[in-house]
């Protein structure tokens, strides 16, 4: 069993911390980014909380997981100071050919004003090997 | 700015990725998956050794984009990508990619490419981005 087909599937929420300029910093060092001084476009991916939660109520076995793709929206650029709140729901889980595909959607708003929209697509295989 | 159709993005060759890169992106990230950080682990999961976040990746595309089109000239409005080949340390990702469509407002469509050392694409996705009025 690639996932846990009767796991808890309701929406994750949390606030996440607040942006300021050592946060961003210290995502544009990880990178190694010639650009800097607003947020990265991919900086979200620090609100991925809610996903991580997920794939371990879905008890997946992070060897048999590959992440495949990875999609955002924008709306509404960051500011310092935002306080993120955050929300990842499950979108799709399909089953194909002994292989498993989970899409996992989350919004971050501040102050109720939608930020980004995350979609992080994921497919799980028995082996872990990858081609 | 001006832009035109099919024309090619400046490259961005980022520095060879490190072990103690992968590190400092987990920390910055909170993406602490072993398989990123633990050699034995990546074994496991038939891999030769630790292998890069995809988000690494995508960072670097996403640091080519803001190369390309500074965010104080233009908004970008969707970036998408598709995890096409792993990167492991020691791997040497350029970042490009090629204007596909010109809207009237100015606005583009890119195509979006990262490749290693072999020419091998990692990564391959489209940003929109609109010239700030």
């Amino acid at each position: 069993m690639l996932i846990d087909l009767n796991a808890d599937l309701t929406p994750i929420k949390f606030t996440a911390d607040t942006l300021t300029q050592q946060r961003l910093k210290q995502f544009d060092s990880a990178v190694r980014a010639h650009y800097s001084n607003v947020a990265a476009p991919t900086y979200s991916t620090t609100f991925r909380k809610g996903e991580f939660e997920f794939l371990d109520r879905l008890r997946v076995n992070l060897r048999n997981l590959l992440h495949t793709e990875q999609d955002y929206e924008y709306f509404s650029t960051f500011q310092m100071g935002d306080v993120p709140e955050v929300e990842t729901k499950l979108t799709s889980t399909k089953e194909r050919r002994g292989m498993v595909f989970v899409s996992l959607s989350t919004e971050v708003k501040v102050k109720n004003q939608l930020r980004v929209r995350c979609v992080s697509s994921f497919v799980l295989r028995e082996t872990g090997k990858v081609g | 700015m001006k832009f035109e159709l099919n024309q090619m993005l400046n490259p961005l060759s980022k520095p060879p990725v490190t072990q103690e890169q992968l590190r400092e992106y987990a920390e910055a990230s909170g993406d602490n998956n072993p398989i990123h950080l633990d050699d034995n682990f990546a074994h496991e999961a038939g891999f030769p050794s630790v292998i890069a976040h995809g988000m690494l990746s995508m960072a670097f595309l996403g640091d080519c984009i803001n190369f390309n089109f500074p965010p104080e000239l233009f908004d970008l409005k969707s970036f998408n990508c598709r995890f096409k080949k792993v990167t492991f340390p020691g791997d040497v990702i350029t970042c490009t990619g090629k204007i596909r469509t010109v809207g009237p407002d100015g606005s583009l469509i890119v195509t979006l490419w990262s490749e290693n050392q072999s020419g091998e694409h990692t990564l391959e996705g489209e940003a929109r981005v609109v010239p700030r009025s």
